[in-house]
C-alpha cells in the first residue's frame, strides 16, 4: 500500500486550477514553498507577486474547493497509483529545468533514480526497416542498461518498448492519458509488463481519456525526459516531429533515421535531417556521454560464405534464390527437380537458419541464428 | 374398427413407421388429429376436406378422430395428409382395398387432390424396406429418390384419384418412363487442379491434408487462389462408396436441400458458408433441429472462407462435431443426431489489411497476432497444417504445362488412404491419420535418428507448443503413407516441418 502525504491533496489541487498552468505554479511555490500554503494566502498575498495579477488571483480564490482533488487522491489510492511531485528526487532534476514541466505527475511502476534515459519515437504504422531498426537500437539500448523512454503508441514506441523488456532493459511509458487507462487497447499486456518492470507515467490524473489535445503536451515530456531522442519514421506531420521540435527546444540531441526521399513514412524523418538532425546510422551512437564504450555491442555476426557443408541442390538452390525472396512454387518451377527432394531441402535448410520464411517466400539469412546453434550444424 | 394405414415420419435422418388410424364416430360432425402433431399436421384436416370433396368422394358428416401411432412423439410435415385421405376413405367404406397394410403412402394433398413433393423420402422409403413394407406410395415427383431403395415397389402419382383407381384395381399402374438407374458412381467435377498453375507448393500439401484427414488452413492475401483451391479439394478426395453416398442424400433429403429431387447424390458435398452465418445454421438447430452446414458437409468439404471473421463462439461450436464426427441437436421437441464428418478447409487473410509481407502492410505486430487469435487455440488444435498461399506471377510461371490434374492426385490419395484403412481397422473411431491418439501415434509414427534430430532442430529453431509435436508426426507418417513407406524416413519429417507457416513466424514477432 502506498503512503500518501498529508500535503498531496494541495499539490493535486493546485495542478487542477483551471487556468494556472506549470509556470504560474512554480512561480506560487517559489514564494510560498508549499502548496498548502498557497491554498491559505489571503488575495492580497497572491497580488503581492510579481507576474500575478487580478485575475490569477482570482482564478485561485475562487477554487477553493478541495473535493476534486480528494476524488482524485482517492482513485489513486484505490489503483496503487503513485504521485510524483516536483520536489521529489526522483523527478529527474533535467525534466525539472524545463520551464513547462508538470508540478505534479501520476505513474504506476517503480521510478528509479536516473530514469533519464533515450527516447525512441515514430510512426504507428511504421514499416519492415523502421521495424527492424527499432528493434536493433532498442535492444542496444537495453543491453546497455540505458533507460527507453517512450509513449506506448502503436508501432515504434510499441515495438521499442517490447524490445526493451524482452532483453532485460528499463523503459518508461509516458503516456497521453490517465495512467489507469490503456490505449491503445493492444497494448494491455505490454503496460503490465512495463508497470512491472518499469513505469507509465502521465501528467493527467487516473481516468483521463486519451484526447488528441493532450498528446503534444505528452510529446514534451517525453523528449524533456531524454538525453537523446531517436526518430526512426514519421509521417509529413507526425507526431514524433513535434516531439522532436521540443527536444530542440530544450536542448536534448535529436537523431533522425534516413530513408528513402520516395518513403511515405520517412518524408518527416528526411525532413528533420535536412533542418540539421543528426543521422542515425549505428546504436551507438545513442550511448549518453559518459558511458563512451558500449557494455555489450550487437555487431552484425559474420556473414557465412555459401558452406563447403552443403548438399549440391542446397546450392543450387541458393544460388537460384539470390538476394531476393522467392516463393516455393517459383522454386519448383524453376528446379524442376524433384518436388519432394526440392522440399526436402528448403525445410532443412530453413531449420539451419540459412534461409528464412517471411509471409510464404523464402530468402537467405545472413547470419547463422543465435538460437540452437549447437544442432545447427550439417546433419 | 379403425382403418390403419402405414406413412412415415423422421427422427434426425433416420424415418420410422407412423401408423394413421382413423376412426368415425357418431356425434357432431368434426375433425381431429391426435399424436403430437405441429400446426402443419393439424392444418391436414381443411386440405382433406377440400381434396375429398373435390375428387366428388363424400366427407363424412360424423365425428372423425384420426390417429398418428407412436402417439408420444411429436410430428411436423404436411406428408401424412395422402395417408389420412386414403385412411378416411377406407374408414368411410368409399374405398375397399385389400392387403393395405403393405403400403405405405407419403406425400402432401394439394385443395385440387394432386399429390405434392414432400422432403426426407430417402430416409422414409430404407425404414419401409426394413420394416417389410412391400409397397410405397410416393409423389410421382420424388420417384427418383425413393427408387434409391431397391427391393421395394415404388409407386408415384401426381393425383390423389389415380391413387384409388391403382389401389382398387381399376386401372394398372403404367410406368411412363423407367427413372435412370444412376448405380455407378461417377465424379464429373466441375473444377479440377488442372486448372491451377503454379502452386505446386500448396497442392503437394493439399494432397496430404486430403490422405491423411488433415483439415487445413490456407493464409494468403485476397486474390491469391486460396477459394479456387478449396473449391477443387472434393475432386482429388476418395470417391464415395454407396453407403456414404446413401448418407450424404440422406441428409440433404431430410434437410429439403436435396437438387431435381432424386438421384443420388455421388459428388462429395462442398459447403463454403458465410462468415456471417448463425451457430445454428451451421451446427443444425431451428425449431425443427434440422441439419446445418456441418452435416450438409458430411462425407465432404466444409470451406470456411475468412474464418477469421466468423464470430468466436460458432466457431468453437463446431469443436465437439470435429471430435466425434457427428453433431447432436436438442430442441425443445426434438433431439437429434446427424452425422457431421467433414475435412474443414479454412482460409485467413494473414493480418487485419491482408498484405502482411508486403510493402503495403502496416499492420503492426500486436495487431496481427490479435486477427490470428480470433482463432482459439482448441479450434485450431484441429487444424494439422496451417500454409501460405502465394499470389501466382503469371508472367515468371507460365509456361503453357498444365499442372497435376486430380485424377493424378486423387490415385495418390486413395492409395495412402488404403494403407490407413488396413492399419487402422482393429480401431474404432479411427480410420485416418489426423485420429489417430497418443497412444497409436507411438506405435505408428517410428522416427529413424535423422527424423528425431530434424524435429528437436526444428523446436529449438521455432519454439514450437507441444501439441504441435503430434502434428508433425501425423503428417510426416501420412506423407510415408503416399510413399507406401513402412518408416517415416528424413524426407518425411522434413516436409512436415513445413506444415507450420504461422507458428514459425510467432518467433519473430515482436510482442509481449
Amino acid at each position: 500500500m502506498v503512503n500518501y502525504d498529508s500535503g498531496l491533496i494541495y499539490w493535486i489541487w493546485l495542478s487542477q486550477i483551471n487556468g494556472i498552468g506549470p509556470v504560474i505554479a512554480k512561480l506560487l511555490l517559489n514564494v510560498f514553498k508549499t502548496p498548502q500554503n498557497i491554498y491559505k494566502s489571503t488575495k492580497g498575498e497572491l497580488m503581492s507577486i510579481h507576474g500575478i495579477g487580478n485575475v490569477t488571483a482570482d482564478i485561485i480564490f475562487d477554487s477553493k474547493s478541495l473535493a476534486c482533488a480528494e476524488e482524485i487522491l482517492n482513485k489513486c489510492k484505490k489503483l496503487d497509483i503513485r504521485i510524483l511531485t516536483h520536489e521529489e528526487f526522483l523527478y529527474p532534476p533535467e525534466v525539472k529545468n524545463i520551464k513547462k514541466s508538470p508540478i505534479l505527475l501520476y505513474y504506476r511502476g517503480k521510478l528509479i533514480e536516473d530514469s533519464m534515459g533515450v527516447a525512441i519515437v515514430g510512426s504507428r504504422r511504421c514499416t519492415e526497416y523502421g521495424k527492424r531498426l527499432t528493434v536493433e537500437a532498442a535492444e542496444f539500448l537495453a543491453q546497455n542498461n540505458i533507460p527507453v523512454i517512450s509513449g506506448m503508441a502503436k508501432g515504434i514506441d510499441g515495438y521499442a518498448q517490447t524490445v526493451c523488456l524482452k532483453e532485460g532493459g528499463y523503459t518508461l511509458a509516458i503516456l497521453g492519458c490517465g495512467v489507469d487507462i490503456c490505449y491503445p487497447k493492444e497494448h494491455v499486456d505490454l503496460m503490465k509488463k512495463i508497470i512491472e518492470v518499469g513505469a507509465v507515467i502521465s501528467e493527467y490524473p487516473p481516468g483521463t481519456k486519451p484526447n488528441p489535445n493532450y498528446f503534444p503536451m505528452r510529446n514534451r515530456l517525453i523528449s524533456a525526459w531524454c538525453k537523446k531522442l531517436l526518430v526512426v519514421e514519421a509521417g509529413d506531420k507526425s507526431g514524433s516531429l513535434l516531439t522532436a521540435g521540443f527536444a530542440k527546444e530544450q536542448n536534448r540531441q535529436v537523431f533522425a533515421a534516413p530513408n528513402s526521399i520516395y518513403s511515405r513514412e520517412s518524408m518527416g524523418t528526411n525532413k528533420l535531417i535536412s533542418e540539421g538532425a543528426q543521422i542515425y546510422l549505428t546504436p551507438s551512437q545513442l550511448l549518453l556521454d559518459h558511458m563512451r564504450i558500449p557494455i555489450v555491442d550487437n555487431e552484425k555476426e559474420s556473414i557465412v560464405p555459401l558452406g563447403e557443408d552443403l548438399t549440391s541442390l542446397e546450392k543450387i538452390i541458393l544460388t537460384e534464390m539470390g538476394a531476393s525472396a522467392v516463393t516455393v512454387n517459383e522454386l519448383l518451377f524453376k528446379l524442376k527437380g524433384d518436388r519432394s527432394d526440392i522440399l526436402e531441402a528448403i525445410s532443412i535448410m530453413e531449420l539451419m537458419g540459412r534461409i528464412i520464411n517471411v509471409a510464404g517466400k523464402y530468402k537467405m539469412t545472413l547470419h547463422c541464428p543465435p538460437k540452437g546453434s549447437d544442432t545447427c550444424k550439417k546433419m | 374398427m379403425a382403418a390403419v394405414v402405414n406413412s412415415f415420419a423422421l427422427s434426425g435422418v433416420d424415418g420410422y413407421v407412423v401408423k394413421i388410424e382413423t376412426d368415425t364416430i357418431y356425434g357432431q360432425p368434426s375433425v381431429s388429429i391426435v399424436g403430437l402433431g405441429d400446426a402443419s399436421v393439424k392444418e391436414a384436416k381443411e386440405r382433406l376436406e377440400a381434396a375429398i370433396v373435390h375428387i366428388k368422394y363424400e366427407f363424412p358428416k360424423m365425428k372423425i378422430v384420426i390417429n398418428l401411432s407412436p402417439g408420444d412423439i411429436k410430428k411436423s410435415g404436411s406428408h401424412f395428409d395422402l395417408a389420412m385421405a386414403i385412411g378416411l376413405l377406407i374408414q368411410s367404406k368409399q374405398i375397399n382395398i385389400e392387403n393395405i397394410q403393405n403400403f405405405g403412402f407419403i406425400g402432401e394433398l394439394s385443395l385440387n387432390a394432386d399429390i405434392r413433393a414432400c422432403s426426407g423420402i430417402l430416409p422414409m422409403a430404407i425404414e419401409a424396406k426394413q420394416r417389410g413394407i412391400t409397397n410405397l406410395i410416393v409423389p410421382k415427383e420424388n420417384i427418383m429418390e425413393a427408387s434409391l431403395v431397391k427391393g421395394i415397389n415404388i409407386f408415384g402419382f401426381d393425383k390423389l384419384t389415380d391413387v384409388i383407381s391403382f389401389l382398387e384395381g381399376v386401372t394398372p399402374y403404367s410406368i411412363l418412363k423407367e427413372p435412370k438407374c444412376e448405380n455407378a458412381i461417377q465424379n464429373a467435377y466441375l473444377f479440377d487442379f488442372q486448372e491451377i498453375q503454379g502452386q505446386e507448393a500448396i497442392i503437394e500439401f493439399i494432397m496430404v491434408a486430403a490422405a491423411g484427414g488433415h483439415n487445413l488452413l490456407m493464409s494468403g492475401a485476397p486474390g491469391c487462389g486460396k477459394s479456387m483451391i478449396a473449391k477443387r479439394i472434393p475432386s482429388i478426395l476418395p470417391s464415395m462408396t454407396e453407403k456414404e453416398a446413401l448418407e450424404v442424400t440422406k441428409i440433404y433429403s431430410v434437410a429439403g436441400v436435396l437438387k431435381n429431387r432424386g438421384a443420388l447424390i455421388t459428388e462429395r458435398p462442398f459447403r463454403a458458408p458465410h462468415h456471417n452465418a448463425s451457430m445454428n445454421s451451421l451446427v443444425g438447430g431451428g425449431s425443427n433441429a434440422t441439419p446445418g452446414e456441418i452435416s450438409l458437409s458430411h462425407n465432404g468439404v466444409l470451406f470456411l472462407d475468412e474464418i477469421a471473421e466468423f464470430n468466436k463462439k460458432t466457431l468453437d461450436a463446431l469443436r465437439q462435431p470435429m471430435e466425434d464426427n457427428e453433431v447432436t441437436i436438442s430442441r425443445v421437441k426434438y433431439t437429434n443426431v446427424y452425422p457431421a464428418s467433414f475435412m474443414l478447409i479454412a482460409a485467413m487473410n494473414p493480418c487485419p489489411c491482408g498484405y502482411y509481407g508486403q510493402q503495403r502492410c502496416h499492420c503492426t505486430d500486436y495487431e496481427i497476432l490479435k486477427y490470428r487469435q480470433k482463432i482459439s487455440g482448441p479450434m485450431l488444435d484441429r487444424i494439422d497444417i496451417q500454409k501460405y498461399v502465394m499470389p501466382v506471377d503469371f508472367i515468371k510461371l507460365s509456361d503453357n504445362s498444365q499442372g497435376i490434374s486430380s485424377a493424378q492426385i486423387r490415385v495418390k490419395v486413395e492409395f495412402a488412404r488404403n494403407i490407413q484403412r488396413e492399419r487402422y481397422k482393429d480401431y474404432e473411431k479411427v480410420n485416418s491419420n489426423a485420429e489417430m491418439t497418443p497412444d497409436l501415434i507411438k506405435k505408428f509414427c517410428i522416427l529413424d535418428n535423422d527424423s528425431k534430430k530434424l524435429l528437436r532442430m526444428a523446436f529449438e529453431r521455432f519454439n514450437y507448443s507441444a501439441r504441435t509435436y503430434h502434428k508433425f508426426l501425423k503428417v510426416a507418417r501420412t506423407f510415408a503413407d503416399i510413399d507406401g513407406a513402412e518408416n517415416i524416413s528424413k524426407n518425411h519429417m522434413a516436409k512436415a516441418l513445413l506444415c507450420r507457416d504461422l507458428d514459425k513466424e510467432l518467433v519473430n514477432m515482436v510482442v509481449i
